[in-house]
């Protein structure tokens, strides 16, 4: 081993991790132990846990140190840490949620925010994963933190309903993508990816072509990619409001940063798996926004845009096969690579801001889920329906906003990669998209509200810092995206 | 090493450790299912036997069929109603449910016999050699994934708690007395009409 790291430099590497790690420790042992009353301690370490990491991550970032680590196992490269950023930015604005929410609920648990830290940082070893091993151990980590926060609200029997159906989900896609990790293994007799991509172009055996279809069955299911969404929607729905908005962030990035990395090792095979993610691509933008459309529900229909959505990013997965094909499929690969990262960026924060808005409202005692709920609401509180109004006309891709910018990168990448036909099919479905999120929009600021004078909401530090966060994100990313260009950009 | 012998050993303990699996996932009773893996794991444990690899073949033995299974069959005598739990089996999707395991059973087999698996002939390792090849890929090549299954376990642990804990009734009354005492350890935040 040339340069011989020791373990030091190895950890060190991992450091943001470790920090989660210890965090979740303290937080598991202190509200057991030291701290038996104070709820309210909680979140605030988790929140200082998490800083603490971010920091650090930022740090090694831009001080570009990353590098392969534990025996090629983990992979820390740029991919790694900028998608930990993203993790690690969901998680915080997430606790800010979960912290209005909870109390509001009588749900504050010990256990809830050790949980979340352990299920960050099992998402940030998928997107730093070098070994399919690590990817599925990291995908569980996340996943079994994820079934029981879905049915953190004992009492009530859809919090139960959505964390049972899951689980069982769940844990059938995950035997897929274990029996495809073995069938890979079997036709290249190796797990680690960077390895794979040397090898899988001599490997073409109906076993690869096999396992690397059982592997987009079990990424996509966590990637919520039509067929694979059944779940989708009723665990948004069911989860309790805060466990859904940080789902609905982080287990989006650790699936398509881990699809991005297996697909970008899969590439010298191209020709086996373009079809399928073409085709899945194009289902799940087309039936996602229409299933959208009849929603009625706020977080059912936002599950709908997150499978939406994730068509949107399958586009980019698509791009990525074009990697090898000279020096323009190399510039759209690239693309599509900076631009699915920055689109995670902007979809975890309109999201968690769009779900950020409905725990604030929640504050007056009544529960808001319905598009009903919403009428009229520029009247009596109208900041929270501004910002609810930037967050509906980003997750429709409308200009001035991040989720614009998002959206137009994957777009021109597709186009420069040559996937004309996809790119189409994302124009015209973004179209049919506004149509709901407008609708939203409508609602809140042209109809009468309901009563004539709701409660008036409570303050509540956390969940207003997480909206107002999120939205000033959203607004500063889409006016001025080469902030965030300089970080995105590393990945390349 | 292709001899009879080996051979019929081989399709046994196969077919010993599927028909075995195939009862864990039949049995009406869960404690039925628990006692038909000691079959199919003592059937795995002859697998490796037959690939003359000897520690695995003990720790399967030992750990498996010894410790994890004694586990499960203690953890659903412990659990209420486990024991006379009959779950019913008939499900109108049932038919299907054959037809495409068949099917995908099927093709993943002629996958599987399609390939031309790069095969050694060299004799492999003996006892001790074995045991210390596991144990340097444990803490080098595999050492993130073999030290990270443990926060998976503990994740796991933590939810089980959170799962199980208010499963019971909630905390009773407290007496009169109770503010002039101690607080409980812990105070249940559920609101009213827990199951």
């Amino acid at each position: 081993m040339p340069g011989s790291p020791t373990i030091w430099d190895d950890l060190t590497l991992i450091l943001p991790l470790i920090v989660l790690w210890i965090t979740s420790f303290v937080l598991l042992l202190g509200d057991v132990v030291v701290w038996k009353k104070n709820r309210d301690l909680n979140p605030i370490l988790a929140i200082v846990g998490t800083l603490i990491a971010l920091g650090i991550a930022v740090y090694q970032t831009i001080s570009l140190t990353g590098d392969k680590a534990f025996a090629r196992s983990l992979n820390m490269d740029a991919l790694a840490q900028v998608s930990m950023i993203a993790l690690l930015v969901t998680g915080l604005l997430a606790i800010l949620l979960a912290w209005t929410y909870l109390k509001n609920r009588g749900l504050e648990r010990g256990e809830y925010y050790p949980l979340m830290l352990l299920s960050v940082s099992g998402a940030a070893l998928m997107g730093a994963a070098n070994d399919l091993i690590v990817l599925f151990i990291g995908l569980e980590i996340l996943s079994f933190a994820l079934y029981v926060m879905a049915g953190f609200s004992r009492s009530d029997i859809r919090s139960e309903e959505a964390s049972i159906k899951y689980f069982l989900l769940g844990a059938f896609a995950s035997a897929f993508l274990l029996y495809g990790i073995a069938l890979v293994y079997g036709a290249t007799q190796t797990t680690q990816l960077s390895e794979l991509a040397s090898r899988v172009h001599s490997a073409q055996t109906p076993m690869l072509v096999a396992g690397i279809g059982l592997l987009i069955v079990g990424l996509g299911f966590k990637a919520a990619v039509i067929p694979f969404h059944q779940w989708t929607p009723d665990v948004y729905e069911g989860a309790p409001t805060s466990v859904t908005a940080y789902m609905a962030g982080a287990a989006k990035i650790a699936a398509f940063v881990a699809m991005l990395r297996v697909f970008d090792s899969l590439a010298p095979v191209s020709s086996v798996w373009l079809g399928a993610i073409q085709a899945l691509a194009v289902l799940t933008m087309v039936f996602g926004n229409l299933l959208a459309i009849a929603q009625t529900n706020v977080k059912r229909m936002l599950a709908y845009s997150s499978i939406a959505h994730a068509g949107y990013l399958m586009v980019a997965i698509a791009t990525l096969a074009h990697r090898l094909d000279g020096p323009r499929g190399a510039q759209a690969g690239e693309l599509a690579m900076t631009g699915s990262l920055f689109y995670l960026f902007a979809y975890t924060f309109m999201t968690l801001g769009a779900f950020g808005v409905l725990i604030y409202l929640s504050n007056r005692g009544k529960d808001y889920q319905q598009i009903e709920d919403l009428r009229g609401l520029v009247r009596h509180d109208p900041r929270t329906a501004y910002a609810m109004l930037f967050f509906m006309l980003s997750l429709g891709g409308i200009p001035p906003t991040m989720g614009f910018m998002g959206k137009w990168q994957i777009f021109y990448a597709a186009l420069s990669g040559g996937e004309i036909m996809l790119a189409i099919v994302m124009a015209l479905t973004s179209v049919m998209a506004a149509f709901y999120y407008l609708k939203i929009v409508y609602v809140m600021c042209f109809e009468e509200p309901r009563e004539a004078a709701p409660a008036p909401a409570q303050f509540s530090f956390g969940a207003s810092l997480s909206v107002l966060l999120s939205a000033a994100a959203t607004i500063l990313f889409g006016i001025m995206p080469g902030l965030l260009y300089t970080l995105t950009g590393l990945v390349r | 090493m292709n001899t009879l012998p080996v051979q019929i050993a081989f399709y046994s303990l196969a077919a010993l450790t599927l028909i075995s699996a195939a009862y864990v996932v039949r049995a009406r009773s869960i404690i039925h299912a628990g006692f038909w893996l000691l079959p199919c794991f003592v059937g795995v444990a002859g697998l490796f036997a037959t690939l003359q690899a000897h520690f695995f073949f003990v720790a399967q033995l030992l750990i498996y069929a010894g410790a994890i299974l004694v586990l499960i069959l203690f953890a659903l005598m412990l659990t209420r109603d486990a024991m006379s739990l009959h779950v019913p089996l008939k499900s109108h999707l049932g038919i299907w449910a054959g037809l495409i395991s068949a099917g995908l059973g099927i093709s993943a087999s002629l996958v599987l016999a399609r390939q031309s698996w790069s095969v050694t002939t060299a004799h492999p390792a003996g006892p001790a050699r074995q045991a210390e090849a596991l144990g340097e890929a444990l803490i080098g090549l595999y050492a993130v994934p073999f030290e990270v299954a443990s926060l998976l376990l503990l994740s796991a642990l933590i939810g089980a708690v959170v799962l199980a804990k208010v499963e019971r009734a909630p905390a009773p009354e407290p007496p009169p007395l109770a503010d002039t005492l101690p607080e409980p350890e812990e105070t249940r935040k559920e609101p009213v009409g827990v199951e």
